[in-house]
């Protein structure tokens, strides 16, 4: 256990290290950097741009630039936001909580549609619930995220003159506005991950039942219910773990979109207008903080696998 | 059949497969009297384990099956038809009255259960103990199985355990309601050899004690001997020949039982002492059961086939008391 945990940690630097370097390379690809955008169309004065590319640091050669701030990273200085001043790592903190509130939120109700549908699925496979549910699978695994929160967003303001809170306000704070302005961004991003969910635990399901074991329970006089949500059911939860990891991460992947969509304070929209201003620090530690987050998922599932696959256990 | 534990009549099964229909099962009857052994054998593919598999109906969710005949049971409260009972009921049956053990453990057991739980599960359920009074008793069915140390062996997992102390436990989970029938499908074909001798010996030593009827599918001619009072030997779907075990195996009537006789290994013992075993098959390959003969069944790989074996069905014929055989020539060959 000890051992797969150091070789999983190993790896996972290691992740992070070529994910920090790709960000840092990928960022100085793109076109035009904040100099430029400050001096806008009119940038023509050679002084002030040096003055502004050596003020930045951009002067220096690139190997120089990553090298100092990876150097300052593992310190644990993210440094500052070259627009607002204010340090990044308080930036990323603040902003994490929303995107994990979010991200939480659409877990929870993804779990809580997708696995029954999944195992009602599976269990009367075949039948007209079935092709009900592989129906709905399809259409929610077909529908583009930004797509689904927008017709929500219209949707809701045109037949319930609804539309969310436009102020961010903390759970903390005002819960019933929080949840308020959560309901369309979760609903959004549930609708393709409980799809997802259920698609594959379907699919586990039906495997599951055409197991021996399974005639096993049978021929000792189970009854359906302890057949269906004891025997199988406990062997599909060990796949569903790695599943629930994918999910997630794939979570805040689409957190980004929706974030923007729904303009909510968190590391979506941090990164997105980071990247429109190529403010890199506040770029290059957000992304560094999410390909962190989700090797922390990856990890934390191989625990859990650990502890619900007795075969697993030392 | 008067006295009879089971009595399998005429039993027909059917898959309804996307190739078409195939027949397992084509009118099968045997029974298995209280404190019996019924050794049923033949090839895979025989319907021999599908004829096991019929009187708990434990067919499998996709399969489409149709079931025709009679699987009649004796309990205590008058004879069932099994075919014909409800769901309901036949939970009761299964691991109560009728208990079976399957070919192979290692998938037989729930993975993620330690096997007290499993053994106890079933306690639980037919004999309405609690959880604690489950789990003492299911210590003592892992001792009577011949597993040291019961109390530990609760906690393990099925991958903790060798194949043979699963087919044990599989074993005390089948014993576990005292049920009347005890069927036992290639108990031990997924087993070591040397294992294979203890368990059969377990299974018999248990059913002696309790008086069980025993139902065991084997391919195996030479377990027949040691383990069972009487044999049905199957031929592509059919029964070819019955009677008691030690005289059909010292005289068999048909054919196929010769042949199956005449495959057994034989051991030679060289001069150097290096041993050779002897196999010897029977050429040609049952038929497939779309296209079968309308003739003999086994006419197209039998030695003795006459011209008239192939125009119409055999009968199954008595060829001695209590003794049958499904051939023409059943007289000559014994």
């Amino acid at each position: 256990m000890a051992v797969m945990l150091a070789r999983r940690l190993a790896s996972a630097a290691v992740a992070a290290f070529l994910s920090a370097l790709a960000v840092f390379l990928l960022m100085r690809a793109v076109p035009g950097d904040i100099v430029a955008q400050m001096l806008g169309q009119s940038g023509t004065d050679r002084t002030a741009e040096e003055a502004l590319r050596a003020f930045f640091g951009l002067d220096r050669p690139a190997h120089a630039q990553f090298l100092d701030w990876l150097g300052r990273t593992l310190a644990g200085d993210l440094g500052r936001s070259w627009y607002q001043g204010r340090p990044v790592s308080a930036m990323i903190a603040e902003a994490f909580g929303v995107t994990a509130q979010l991200a939480a939120l659409t877990l929870a109700v993804a779990t809580l549609i997708g696995v029954p549908l999944g195992v009602v699925a599976g269990i009367r496979e075949g039948t007209r619930i079935d092709t009900a549910i592989q129906t709905f699978n399809l259409l929610g695994l077909s529908a583009p995220v930004y797509w689904v929160g927008l017709m929500l967003l219209v949707g809701a303001s045109a037949f319930l003159g609804w539309s969310p809170p436009f102020i961010w306000r903390d759970f903390a704070d005002d819960p019933a506005e929080n949840l308020a302005i959560m309901l369309l961004p979760v609903i959004s991003l549930a609708i393709l991950q409980a799809a997802a969910y259920s698609q594959f635990v379907r699919g586990l399901m039906v495997a599951e039942l055409r197991r021996e074991h399974i005639r096993t329970a049978i021929a000792k006089g189970l009854a359906p219910h302890e057949i269906y949500f004891k025997h199988a059911l406990r062997n599909v939860l060990i796949p569903l773990t790695t599943f629930m990891g994918l999910i997630l991460v794939q979570i805040l992947g689409g957190v980004v979109v929706i974030e923007s969509l729904f303009s909510l304070p968190g590391l979506g929209r941090l990164i997105l207008s980071g990247l429109q201003g190529r403010d890199y620090p506040v770029v290059q530690g957000a992304l560094l903080f999410v390909v962190l987050i989700a090797i922390g998922i990856n990890l934390l599932v191989d625990l859990l696998y650990a502890a619900i696959d007795p075969r697993l256990r030392p | 059949m008067a006295g009879a534990l089971l009595a399998i009549e005429d039993l027909r099964v059917a898959f309804h497969t996307a190739h078409g229909t195939v027949q397992a099962v084509d009118g099968v009857s045997l029974s298995v009297a209280p404190g019996e052994t019924v050794a049923v054998v033949g090839e895979s593919g025989s319907g021999k384990s599908v004829t096991a598999l019929s009187v708990l109906r434990l067919f499998g969710r996709a399969d489409r099956v149709a079931t025709e005949g009679a699987v009649r049971f004796a309990r205590e409260g008058g004879v069932v038809d099994l075919l014909r009972l409800d769901e309901t009921a036949m939970r009761a049956i299964r691991g109560g009255e009728i208990a079976i053990v399957f070919q192979d453990p290692s998938t037989s057991l729930n993975p993620v259960f330690p096997i007290g739980a499993q053994i106890a599960e079933v306690l639980r359920r037919h004999r309405g103990l609690g959880r604690r009074e489950a789990f003492a008793e299911a210590a003592r069915l892992l001792g009577r199985v011949g597993i040291a140390e019961p109390e530990a062996r609760l906690r393990a997992y099925p991958h903790q355990l060798s194949g043979g102390m699963r087919q044990r436990a599989m074993i005390a989970m089948a014993i576990a309601c005292d049920p009347r029938l005890l069927i036992a499908d290639e108990p031990t074909t997924a087993l070591d050899v040397t294992i294979q001798a203890q368990i059969v010996r377990l299974l018999k030593d248990i059913q002696g004690a309790r008086g069980m009827g025993l139902m065991f599918i084997t391919h195996d001619l030479e377990l027949v001997g040691e383990i069972a009072d009487r044999v049905v030997v199957m031929y592509a779907g059919q029964v070819v020949e019955s009677g008691p075990a030690a005289a059909v195996l010292a005289a068999p009537c048909h054919p196929y039982t010769r042949a199956l006789l005449a495959c057994r290994p034989a051991r030679d013992y060289a001069a150097d002492g290096a041993d050779t075993i002897r196999l010897s098959a029977i050429p040609g390959a049952p038929p497939r059961p779309g296209a079968l003969p309308s003739g003999c069944r086994f006419a197209e790989r039998c030695a003795m086939a006459l011209p008239e074996c192939r125009v119409a069905p055999v009968p199954l014929g008595s060829v001695a008391p209590g003794r049958a055989a499904r051939c023409l020539r059943a007289g000559e060959v014994a």
